[in-house]
């Protein structure tokens, strides 16, 4: 099966797929895939993914804000009878990277040699997807384009002479609308005409200043008489030398002999400083020219229509921007708190686990009949208590975790696909610029609250150093993941409503101070923030079933097993009377310092496997079933604060280097108990002891 | 003086010379042979005009090289501000082009215009700090005083109003990267945009290029230039006299007051 029907709408045929096919990343990829590759680049949030998926049949997510897909993914499929490997991208602006996510875009065309690129453009922004269209024609590479949201270009009253375009280009030009599934069939012929005849005549190339040209000359004989091969062509490689790519002098570095790089660096460099105005100023407003020229030639324009709904955008109004902002947050939180983790958990549990556990507990204890004790009540105890596998296990994991986390990715995929997290990113950028961040650093910080992990690889859409180490401490430290934050939520509305406020402005400060004293401390630099504003979507029901589910398999997928080995563990140091030892190594913090009953050492154990483990057992467990509102609050408190789960800490060592994340766990361990411990003295300052 | 031979266009074109390798080039000094080699361009005699330039305190010559003397710097000041504001007027203002034509026309502009025009145009052109070719604009008495008296139709993008629009003239950032970002996303020079919203307590500011919204930190804002485009209701050249300062001027409704920071420029 090589098509996919055309008659099934995007939904079902997601849920169709999801079970047979495994997502990929490039890096892991089969080596011997021989396939031609084929690569989708564009800006930011035009829809490749969407496409890619229609290509491939697998999803990577879909979302309206720019900086969704922040790792490559690849997947092949036939179109007839040829097969391809097509590779889904980050969006980029500009063939020349500013960032690391955008970094990863260019390398992919460097280093995979594929046969062909196809560009996806927003086809109401023809200057914009132009100006990105010029530099990849300059690669040499076989390019196709795909105007992609043709629908809202209509609407704009926007209308495109494709054939035109397609001509003055020298390259297939199609329209499309993605999300219909409007346009595919078209890309895939393209796709093969392309795969046929390989050669692609008169490619538009933009001609620059003289000088510029001469030394495009000068640099391409420079080549071809030391007969050096090259990923891309000879133009593009000079032009990026000139705005200063990085990518490309790495592979200069790499691949060429000293003598000729420092000959050829020394040409670029010369003419780079006969310019008195930056060079990158002089290339672009060539190529805005340019895209100018073709836009008055094949746009026709029946009087844009300016975008009403944009004027009464009340998402950016001065005052009920930022108060709508706090409000929607406020709302996922109760609903997540509210819907999920008390309405849901509470029916699932009543109807379903409880009865469930009682049976097990009575069924292994008839199976164990003929065991002898003490081995006896330890199994017993193992499988089917409190904490058995059996029955503390399931109920955990899906009676407890899975409608919490179900819950927050969908109402999070209501506001990804709605286009309200980038309007969230503007409101807060004043306030996180006093915490050495800007706004766009919202966005991985909010991801956060679904899963700290997937956060922490998306703060590679900001574009210093300095940002990315203080938003992946300030999630590790004050960003409680989905499932510990509808736990704890769900707790604490059962406390009172009151106790969870306190929690909520206790976490919120913590954010704000640690962002606020980062800033003074953690040295380097804060970048301004430029940010793409998508316009506000209906969100389409099909991606959000096709999100949750995705998001809600793969943190069930990272969660469960870690769960049943805390169980086990925790079980295990029940049954020894280890967790004595331990208890009462730890009473003068636990007992002493935060108030708690000398059990809740154990939060810790778990917490640092998994935090939503620390908060499932403060849930689940009969120690804990009397505690008091402020005991309650304090061990929440320490929880949210306390060291990440290993799957986060993994990933931050990845991505953030071991030193700095032995540095952010270490500080992270003290902090966060000697804020439980004094919001405990606090709270029984002002409600007595 | 019959004897005298040497005019004052050759005094300037010899003084806009030396501002532009002591200054422009940042050299501190000119070796006196390369001065003589410039000047021989236009002056048989060129050990003549150097003498007269030390005559008039407009030079020193220090050892082999040639600085300026404090006269002879305010001359260069007035010569390349007027040049530059010349070439930014045709081009911004008049719309001009043909860049041949305009530096010849703004070579003959700097011999002529006088002080008080100079101002004028400076303030019409909301005191822009480089020239069309990247070089900068040594700011003159009406720069660094605060008030402007007429509404410039060439503002920073954060000095526009919420809904007003205008065409991208240039930028005034020394930072490659934020500059080389905002091309990216489609902030050229010569594209429209419209200011869209502004949020509070100096937040970013929202803008719109063709369909698509940007938010920006006025940071960058700031060194983004914009022609904006009139609406009828801007300035009435022809019965307001451009005079900078002065207690006769009318009083123009600042709406940014004691956010523009002064730039002063560094000569040495
Ligand atoms: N109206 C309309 N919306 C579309 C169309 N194609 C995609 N979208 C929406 O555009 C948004 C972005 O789609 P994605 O596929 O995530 O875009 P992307 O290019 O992969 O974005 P990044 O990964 O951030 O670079 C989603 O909300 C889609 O639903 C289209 O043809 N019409
Ligand atoms: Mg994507
Ligand atoms: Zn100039
Ligand atoms: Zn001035």
């Amino acid at each position: 099966m090589t098509e996919l029907n055309d008659k099934k709408s995007y939904g079902i045929n997601i849920f169709r797929r999801i079970h047979h096919k495994k997502q990929k990343k490039v890096n892991d990829k089969d080596k011997e895939n021989t396939s031609p590759r084929i690569i989708l680049v564009g800006n930011p949030n035009v829809g490749k993914s969407v496409i890619f998926y229609y290509l491939t049949g697998k999803y990577a997510n879909v979302s309206n804000y720019p900086g969704t897909t922040v790792e490559l993914m690849s997947g092949t499929r036939n179109i007839e009878n040829y097969s391809f490997n097509f590779i889904d991208t980050p969006g980029i602006y500009n063939l020349v990277p500013l960032s690391e996510d955008e970094k990863v875009t260019k390398k992919v065309i460097m280093d995979e040699n594929p046969e062909a690129i196809i560009q996806v453009g927003d086809a109401k922004n023809l200057r914009r997807t132009l100006l990105f269209t010029f530099q990849l024609l300059e690669l040499g590479i076989p390019i196709i384009l795909i105007l992609n949201m043709m629908d809202e270009a209509k609407s704009h009253n926007i209308e495109i002479n494709l054939a035109g375009l397609s001509n003055e280009l020298g390259i297939p030009v199609s329209g499309a609308v993605a999300v219909e599934k409007i346009g595919i069939d078209k890309i895939r012929k393209n796709i093969l005409d392309v795969h046929k005849n390989k050669e692609q005549f008169n490619r538009k190339i933009i001609k620059y200043s003289d000088d510029i040209e001469k030394l495009i000359e000068k640099i391409e004989k420079n080549f071809k008489k030391n007969s050096i091969k090259t990923p891309i062509s000879v133009r593009a490689i000079t032009l990026n030398l000139l705005e200063g790519d990085q990518i490309v002098l790495d592979w200069i570095n790499s691949n060429i002999n000293l003598e000729i790089k420092e000959d050829i660096l020394n040409s670029i460099n010369s003419v780079k400083k006969s310019y008195t105005t930056s060079i990158v100023t002089i290339i672009s407003e060539v190529r805005e020219k340019e895209a100018e020229n073709l836009i008055n030639k094949y746009q026709i324009t029946k009087e844009v229509k300016r975008d009403n709904k944009l004027k009464k955008d009340i998402t950016l109004h001065k005052f009920f921007g930022p108060l709508i902002a706090i409000g929607v947050l406020l709302l996922v939180f109760l609903f997540v708190g509210y819907v999920g983790a008390i309405l849901i958990v509470d029916f699932l549990s009543t109807y379903i686990f409880d009865p469930y556990s009682s049976f097990m507990n009575v069924l292994i204890t008839n199976l164990l009949s003929g065991v002898a004790e003490p081995w006896k009540t330890h199994l017993i105890n193992l499988l089917s208590g409190d904490l058995g596998l059996l029955t503390a296990g399931p109920a955990w994991t899906i009676g407890l975790i899975l409608p919490i986390v179900a819950i927050f990715f969908f109402s999070f995929a209501v506001l990804e696909d709605s286009g309200f997290l980038s309007r969230i990113a503007v409101n807060a950028d004043r306030l996180s610029n006093k915490m050495g961040l800007n706004g766009k650093a919202i966005i991985p910080i909010l991801l956060g609250l679904g899963c700290g992990t997937s956060a922490i690889i998306t703060t590679r859409i900001l574009d210093t150093k300095k940002e990315r180490f203080i938003s992946s401490l300030l999630i590790a430290l004050a960003i409680p993941c989905s499932a510990q934050l509808g736990i704890i939520l769900g707790l604490l509305f059962q406390v009172g409503l009151q106790w969870a406020l306190i929690v909520l402005i206790i976490i919120a400060g913590q954010l704000f101070i640690i962002g606020y004293l980062s800033n003074k401390f953690v040295p380097g630099e804060k970048s301004k923030f430029i940010i793409e504003i998508p316009p506000m979507r209906f969100p389409k029901l099909s991606n959000i079933g096709m999100k949750t589910w995705n998001k809600t398999k793969s943190f069930l997928a990272e969660a469960v097993p870690l769960f049943f080995i805390g169980i086990l563990l925790i079980s295990i140091l029940n049954e020894t009377n280890a967790s004595i030892y331990i208890n009462t190594f730890f009473t003068p913090i636990t007992v002493y310092f935060l108030g708690l009953p000398p059990e809740a050492a154990a939060l810790w154990l778990l917490g640092v496997i998994r935090r939503d483990l620390g908060a499932a057992t403060l849930f689940g467990s009969a120690e804990f079933a009397s505690l008091t509102p402020i005991q309650y609050t304090v061990a929440t408190t320490l929880i949210i604060l306390f060291i990440p789960c290993i799957a986060a800490i993994l990933i931050m060592g990845k991505e953030r280097g071991i030193k700095k994340t032995l540095l952010i766990l270490v500080f992270i361990f003290f902090y966060s108990i000697l804020i439980s411990g004094l919001l405990n003295f606090i709270l029984h300052l002002i409600f007595g002891w | 003086m019959p004897s005298n031979f040497i005019n004052y266009r050759i005094i300037d074109e010899i003084l806009e010379f030396m501002w532009i390798e002591i200054v422009d080039k940042n050299k501190k000094k000119v070796p006196v042979s390369i001065l003589l080699t410039e000047i021989m361009k236009y002056f048989k005699n060129p050990e003549e005009v150097l003498e007269k330039l030390q005559k008039m305190e407009y030079i020193r010559i220090e050892k082999n090289d040639v600085v300026f003397a404090e006269k002879g710097k305010e001359r260069a000041i007035h010569v390349i501000r007027s040049h530059r504001l010349a070439e930014r007027l045709l081009k911004d203002v008049v719309d001009f082009q043909d860049d041949a034509i305009l530096e010849q026309q703004a070579c003959n502009f700097e011999h002529t215009i006088d002080d008080s025009v100079e101002a004028a145009i400076c303030t019409l052109l909301g005191h822009p700090k480089i020239c069309p070719h990247g070089f900068a604009i040594p700011p003159g008495p009406c720069c660094k005083a605060a008030a402007t008296e007429i509404e410039p139709i060439i503002k920073s993008l954060n000095e526009l109003d919420v809904g007003e629009e205008g065409r991208c003239l240039y930028f005034t950032s020394d930072k490659n990267k934020e500059m080389h970002r905002l091309m990216s996303i489609g902030i050229i020079p010569g594209v429209q945009l419209r200011v869209h919203q502004k949020m509070p307590f100096n937040g970013p500011i929202v803008i719109q290029i063709d369909q698509t919204q940007y938010a920006l930190d006025p940071s960058i804002a700031k060194n983004i230039y914009v022609r904006v485009n009139s609406t009828g209701k801007k300035i009435k050249l022809n019965n307001k006299k451009f005079i900078p300062k002065g207690p006769k001027g009318p009083k123009r409704k600042r709406k940014f007051k004691g956010r523009r920071k002064k730039h002063f420029y560094n000569i040495e």
